[in-house]
């Protein structure tokens, strides 16, 4: 159980990364959403005790992050969102480091763990090769690897899926929706779908303030029925905006197709669709102006 | 486009810490350097002076441009641009121009400003009586000549090997590279900065001089012969060699500029392929490969252990990756194996040398301990950054690796590459002992060998990592360490005043030092104090940056720990403040403390200067020889050798020594500051007796330099006795010698001929040398007596006469070796056993030849013994009846025909007659009587045995000798009758004017002239220079008067040069005119004097020899001979000094 109040952080060039963060986040899958810069990165580093707080406190099953960080670091399990690694080394042999580093001393449990996460990553032909000299997917695969190591009790995985191909993407997020199961796993994405289909929880990040948070299913049940789309020419995309509420817009063949958010049909040629996340996102972070 | 990004470039590099830094540094440098000087010119301003300074300067200036380029050039690297950059339209010629150009530009900017501090520190704040006028010119030439391409050619070696290799640690090595260059060539040329190396013929040189990156060697060169009037007065002349010097390393910077240009594409650098592409799949497919947690072993020790383990492992494989590390392994082992081979012909006169244990190791220590501060620098820096620089620190820090753990795995590493360092080059060292070597190789040195230099090396590669934790930029980390370590290893804080004191040299202790006779360095495990010392330093430097750190790997975690820790680190420095420093006199450590104290001892004493003191008549002591500390009870009989009645006397030990008690049955002591005061009453009258009974004793402590006529190291000893026991009167030898000192302090003006203490007493001697069993002691005397009672020994001396004050005792481990003369034994106790035979026979004939020719000797046997190379200041020392031979010096000489050995023992068992026989009187000239005659004398015993070639070949090496020592001298050279502590005039010129005095007489007119003194003057007549010489005078020839007068009472030196030699047939045979110019240079230089030319044929037959007498100018000489001659040679019998013979000899043209 992660707890987190009035959490802020304000970066020495003056950027206000956190505005006063409150937080709980159970066992489970907990999806981080926001705009570039909104400050995801800075939540996750700050839980992770990689730096520290201006205010507020964190606390991980009762006991303060910022206070005793040894406490944390010794269940997590943390995927940055960059990365290097040192030249030269292979997979196995870095990742046996890691493991060591993260106190699995025991030599033959750490062998069979660090084999089995470069097989569910799908490393292990690879394995003697230099990290070094993996493609970018590949790497992001060692990353995630490297966060699975030991027993963490606290995940925080940094857009994880970034770069992976379609079949890896499913591949860690089957792993990874197994493993939230007991345990919590800290997630940010820009893919909205994958927040839909794993997350119990989810919040909504942007400038520093947590929009809203909640389980996806209700936060959604708020927009239900009020969701509109239509299919219009790139011309009068214009005047919708101009009247209504729009959502997003998208191309599709040469033609736009607009998401209206409104209470009952906005007009002719509208028709009232399950709102999705992606809708969900677009609404409050268009709400906040700042954004 | 250019001019932007060229513009860009400067005010990128003029933000960068390196840069600030280095311009700060640079500039109080140059300052540092006009308040303590380089060169030893007379004047602080003298050209040489300055040209030295900032040439040194531009060479440590390497360490900044090395930074600079690699930061420089591979900033994109670093911050991962090349990808951006890389695809913008850029050209080649604008990105690495403009690279470039700003590198230079701002090397120049951040390393120019030591001339600047230089000419500030010059008008302002030098001291102008140490000071010539203050022209432009040497400035401005130092600047262009040296500053300037130094500088350049450092930038573009560097410039090239960072585009090149795009590799930060390569293009470090390479910086290394360019220093170990410098300092290879320095050894090889014989730099005078160089405490190893020994003299080589000027042409020997040259290739070094066009090898060494910086000119330096090129310099000193140019002004190898000048005396100090020359250095204040003269510009360094633009040599052909230092030309070619300047020439060859601009060019190629410039071409490896072009070659860097060509083979530079905007494309990324693939890593060199993998040798080893192991794929061993036997990785078997176990049941479940299914993710399974796997619980963390808990906090703990063994935990840790693992951890620091692996990440130990980790830091060393990244950091001995790639070709740089083999690069810098292969450099020095090239190094080594240069400086070694180099040291294998570093005997006196280039002699081979036996390369054993203390030879290898002794000359590696230095060079290792300094280059290898470099190595652990950039490897402690690399280190630190390591995880950042790879981007893997957020997994490290998230893992749960205490930060503990991280900061003690980085300090292992650290240790781990300095241990490698040392370990590696101990073996190097064996390795080429078991190639070349000779004698047993001594492994347990190897202990010393690395405590000594792992201690300073790990405190340096500590020092690193606390800087790089406060700074936030490595390269400018790197700078600071650089610059803490150049500061404080190199000469430069310790030359400005006050500042030479030993607090100051914090991690280092001079040289290894390692001896064989005492299997021991003369530090010893005394170091272990010193030890303790740094490593409170280091430690405090440690908490300070951990306290410091916020963010990284250094955060003390509780604030406990920080209390705790500094409490620890001040308690070492207190401790080791104390040993290091307790055995140090406040007062006298420092150069300038020293001269003040002497000048207040003047001024409060020297009233007390003539007042007259008892003689000593009879001396008995009983000496104990300890591991590290001597105790000498002694009794003096004295009695009062003057017309009146002595009422009071001083008594002093020399400084650093305890007088423990004093005592006298018929007076009372008080003590007065560094005397103390007897006081007789009733006085003593004329004639009158008393005894006096005291006790002296030292503590040795390693950590003081080396005292090379007094010490204690583990039980084996050497100590000159007139520097132990105590003495009456006023000491005037505590008062500041150097005449412009005296000036300045405004001391009255030293003008006197003689020291007016006048000679010494001469007594007998009884003593008693307790030592450990094992050990075997010499005095003067007889041994009368030896006892063992425990594990200690005594031996029982008895003087066979009255002995001078001056002696000394020896205790150590021997062998004993014997010989007849007569009926008279020749005994020498050696511990290494090579040249046995040549030092007897040596000593034998010596004998028998002065017996025969200048008296008989005197005393019962001779004792030739060795000591240890610890008395690094002479090679052989004279007793009545005993001498001394110092392990290193002819003793190392491996030549087979143990020529010099011989030399040696002649000189040495002549100084029987010449010093202890007839003793002179102690004024100016006194050395020409004894040095000159002994010098003599070997010549025409080493003859006998020889064959004259071998004078000629000595004084071959002899003449080049004078003129490369007087450089180096900072007072007036005095002629031969004047001389005082001059070597060079007593010894080279001293030998050189003998061989002519032996020309103009013949050996058995020396002789009988000798004779004729030696008979005059026996002891107690104290002669001076002028009476020998007015023997002398009564012989010459008048047509050898003027070359008489030149070689003994005044400076005069030749240059010669044949001009031209041709020739043609006559009815007769051949006729070869010569043209010859000659310059004298000395106060007779308008006296005709007999030249003398040769014609000799391609084998080295001579054709026909010649003599003109001739004036200074230029004149034409006429020489017929039988056949065609090929060479012709001018003064082909080395009767004329002169510095440079290059010119001397030509090959005969036809008409
Ligand atoms: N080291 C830093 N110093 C100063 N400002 C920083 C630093 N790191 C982040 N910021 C600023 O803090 C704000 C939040 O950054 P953060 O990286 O947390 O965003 P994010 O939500 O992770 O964005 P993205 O989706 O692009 O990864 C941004 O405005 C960013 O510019
Ligand atoms: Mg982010």
């Amino acid at each position: 159980m992660l707890s987190i109040t009035r959490l802020s952080k304000t970066y020495r060039n003056g950027t206000h990364a956190l505005r006063g963060i409150d937080l709980e986040v159970g066992p489970g899958l907990f999806g981080l959403l926001g705009p570039n810069g909104a400050g995801k990165t800075t939540l996750m580093r700050t839980i992770a005790a990689l730096q520290r707080p201006d205010e507020g406190r964190i606390l991980l099953d009762g006991v303060d992050v910022v206070a005793f960080p040894q406490v944390v670091r010794e269940q997590l399990g943390y995927l940055p969102q960059e990365f290097g690694v040192y030249p030269g080394v292979s997979a196995e042999d870095l990742l046996n480091h890691l493991a060591i580093l993260k106190g699995l001393t025991a030599r033959k449990s750490r062998h069979e763990q660090v084999r089995s996460l470069l097989h569910q990553v799908g490393l292990d032909t690879v394995r003697h090769k230099a990290v070094s000299t993996y493609s970018g997917g590949m790497r992001q695969r060692f990353g995630i690897a490297q966060a699975l190591l030991g027993d963490p009790k606290l995940l925080i995985v940094d857009e994880p899926t970034a770069g992976l191909d379609p079949q890896e993407r499913y591949r860690f997020l089957n792993l990874i929706s197994g493993l939230g199961r007991d345990r919590v796993v800290l997630l940010s994405t820009h893919i909205v779908e994958d927040i839909r289909e794993l997350c119990t929880q989810m919040a909504i990040l942007c400038d520093g303030s947590l929009l809203i948070e909640g389980a996806p299913e209700g936060l959604l049940s708020k927009l239900s029925g009020r969701v509109w789309t239509k299919v219009v020419h790139a011309d009068d995309v214009q005047a919708i905006r101009s009247q209504f509420r729009v959502l997003s817009t998208r191309l599709r063949a040469g033609r736009m197709q607009v998401h209206v958010l409104h209470d009952d049909c906005p007009g002719h040629g509208f028709s009232r669709i399950e709102p999705n996340l992606e809708d969900l996102y677009f609404h409050v972070v268009r709400q906040d102006q700042a954004c | 486009m250019l001019m932007h990004l060229i513009g860009f470039e400067i005010r990128w590099c003029a933000k960068q810490w390196v840069f600030r830094i280095s311009l700060v540094v640079f500039l109080l440098l140059g300052v540092v350097l006009s308040v303590a000087p380089f060169g030893a010119g007379g004047h602080i301003n003298a050209p040489i002076g300055i040209a030295m300074g900032l040439a040194l300067l531009s060479l440590n200036g390497l360490f900044s441009v090395t930074l600079l380029a690699a930061q420089g050039a591979l900033r994109d690297r670093d911050t991962r641009m090349e990808p951006l950059i890389f695809a913008t339209p850029v050209s080649r010629f604008d990105y690495l121009v403009s690279r470039f150009v700003g590198l230079v530009a701002c090397s120049l900017l951040a390393i120019l400003p030591a001339a600047v501090g230089l000419v500030v520190g010059h008008l302002w704040l030098s001291d102008r009586s140490l000071m010539g006028p203050v022209i432009v010119s040497p400035y401005l030439w130092a600047v262009w000549v040296l500053m300037i391409p130094n500088i350049f050619m450092c930038c573009s070696v560097l410039f090239a090997s960072a585009i090149a290799t795009r590799n930060a640690l390569t293009t470090y090595i390479i910086g290394v590279a360019l220093y170990i260059a410098y300092w290879a060539a320095s050894m090889m040329a014989d730099s005078p900065l160089m405490a190893q190396s020994s003299p080589y013929a000027p042409s020997d040189t040259h290739p070094a001089i066009l090898f060494e990156p910086f000119g330096i060697i090129g310099i000193l060169d140019a002004v190898r012969f000048w005396t100090v009037e020359q250095k204040d007065q003269w510009l360094i002349p633009m040599t052909t060699p230092l030309l070619l010097n300047r020439l060859l390393w601009m060019g190629l910077s410039l071409s490896l500029f072009a070659f860097t240009y060509r083979g530079f594409g905007f494309r990324d650098v693939e890593g060199t392929k993998r040798r080893r592409q192991q794929q061993d799949d036997t990785w078997d497919r176990p049941g479940s490969l299914a993710w399974q947690a796997v619980a963390r072993q808990a906090m703990g020790l063994r935990r840790d252990f693992w951890q620091i383990l692996t990440c130990v492992r980790m830091s060393l494989r990244c950091l001995s990756r790639g070709p740089a590390f083999y690069l810098m392994a292969l450099l020095w082992l090239f190094f080594c194996a240069v400086t070694l081979s180099d040291q294998m012909r570093g005997g006196v006169f280039n002699q081979s040398v036996f390369l054993d244990t203390p030879q290898i190791l002794n000359v590696l220590f230095e060079p290792m301990v300094k280059l290898g501060a470099l190595v652990v620098i950039f490897f402690s820096a690399e280190c630190f950054w390591l995880d950042r620089q790879h981007g893997m620190h957020a997994w490290i820090f998230s893992s749960g690796l205490r930060a503990w753990s991280h900061v003690i795995a980085h300090i292992v590493t650290v240790v781990m590459v300095c241990l490698g360092w040392v370990v590696g080059t101990f073996f190097i060292g064996w390795a080429f002992h078991v190639a070349f070597g000779d004698r047993a190789w001594h492994w347990l040195a190897g202990w010393m060998f690395l405590f000594q230099s792992l201690i300073p090396l790990v405190a340096v590669g500590l020092m690193t990592l606390s800087l790089q934790n406060l700074v936030p930029n490595k390269y400018a980390g790197m700078f600071l360490s650089l610059t803490f370590v150049v500061l404080f290893t190199g000469v430069i804080v310790s030359r400005l005043p006050g500042m030479d004191h030993p607090w100051w040299r914090m991690v280092w202790v001079g040289d290894f030092h390692y001896d064989s006779m005492t299997q021991s360095t003369y530090v010893g495990w005394d170091f272990l104090m010193h030890a303790i010392y740094t490593g409170g330093l280091v430690l405090t430097a440690l908490v300070v940056a951990g306290v410091c750190w916020q963010h990284g790997s250094f955060k003390l975690g509780k604030p406990v720990l920080a209390w705790g820790l500094s409490g620890v680190s001040a308690i070492m420095i207190i401790i080791g403040a104390v040993c290091v420093l307790g055995p140090w006199n406040p007062e006298m450590d420092t150069k300038s403390g020293r001269l003040d104290w002497l000048e207040r001892h003047e001024r409060t004493w020297s009233a007390e200067k003539d007042r007259p003191v008892p003689s000593i008549r009879a001396v008995s002591l009983d000496l104990k020889i300890q591991a590290h500390r001597y105790l000498c009870q002694g009794e003096y009989k004295v009695w009062n050798n003057t017309n009146e009645p002595i009422s009071e006397a001083l008594v002093s030990v020399p400084l650093g020594l305890r007088l423990v008690t004093l005592t006298s049955a018929q007076a009372d002591t008080t003590v007065m500051g560094p005397y103390r005061r007897i006081t007789w009453d009733p006085p003593l009258n004329p004639n009158a007796e008393a005894t006096i009974k005291f006790e002296v004793a030292e503590s040795m402590s390693g950590l003081r330099p080396g005292n090379p006529e007094r010490y204690v190291v583990g039980g084996t000893a050497y100590l000159e006795m007139d520097k132990v026991l105590p003495v009456f009167g006023y000491r005037s030898s505590w008062s500041i010698k150097n005449a412009k000192e005296r000036q300045k302090r405004g001391l009255p003006v030293i003008d006197d001929d003689c020291d007016e203490r006048g000679a010494e007493d001469r007594f007998q001697l009884s003593a008693r040398i307790t030592a450990n069993h094992h050990f075997q002691a010499i005095a003067p005397g007889t041994c009368v007596e030896r006892f063992v009672s425990g594990n200690q020994v005594t031996f029982v001396y008895q003087s066979n006469a009255p002995i001078p004050f001056s002696f000394a005792v020896a205790v150590a481990k021997y062998q004993e070796h014997r010989s007849w003369f007569g009926d008279k034994e020749v005994v020498l106790y050696t511990h290494d056993h090579e040249h046995v035979d040549d030092i007897l026979r040596g000593a034998v004939d010596a004998l028998t030849y002065c017996e025969s020719e200048f008296g008989p000797y005197p005393q019962p046997r001779l004792v030739i013994a060795q000591i240890p190379a610890f008395s690094s200041s002479f090679a052989a020392t004279a007793y009545p009846g005993l001498i001394f031979l110092v392990s290193d010096k002819a003793l190392q000489l491996k030549d087979n025909d143990g020529r010099l050995n011989y030399r040696m023992m002649a000189h040495e068992v002549s100084h029987q007659w010449w010093g202890k026989m007839v003793e002179p009187a102690p004024c100016k000239g006194a050395s020409m009587l004894t040095e000159t005659l002994a010098e003599y004398t070997q010549m025409v015993i080493a003859e006998k045995r020889y064959g004259p070639e071998v004078t000629t070949q000595y004084q071959q090496l002899m003449d080049p000798l004078y003129f490369s020592w007087r450089g180096y001298d900072e007072e007036p050279e005095p002629p031969l009758n004047r001389v005082e502590r001059q070597a060079y005039v007593a010894y080279f010129k001293g030998s050189h004017a003998m061989y002519q005095l032996r020309d103009m007489l013949g050996e058995s007119r020396i002789n009988g002239v000798l004779r004729d003194y030696a008979m005059r003057f026996a002891h107690p007549s104290y002669p001076r220079a002028d009476d020998l010489l007015d023997l002398f005078r009564q012989e010459v020839a008048t047509v050898d008067e003027h070359r008489f007068e030149a070689l003994f009472t005044t400076v005069t030196t030749y240059q010669l040069n044949l001009k031209s030699a041709v020739t043609e047939r006559t009815e007769s045979g051949w006729t070869t005119e010569m043209n010859v110019d000659i310059q004298v240079i000395g106060p007779l230089q308008n006296e005709a004097e007999l030249y003398e030319l040769r014609l000799v044929d391609g084998d080295g037959r001579i054709m026909a020899e010649s003599q003109a007498e001739w004036g200074p100018g230029s004149h034409t000489l006429n020489v017929q001979s039988h056949s065609r001659p090929d060479i012709a040679e001018l003064d082909p019998r080395l009767m004329k000094l002169e510095a440079d013979r290059s010119d001397n000899s030509v090959a005969v043209a036809n008409r």
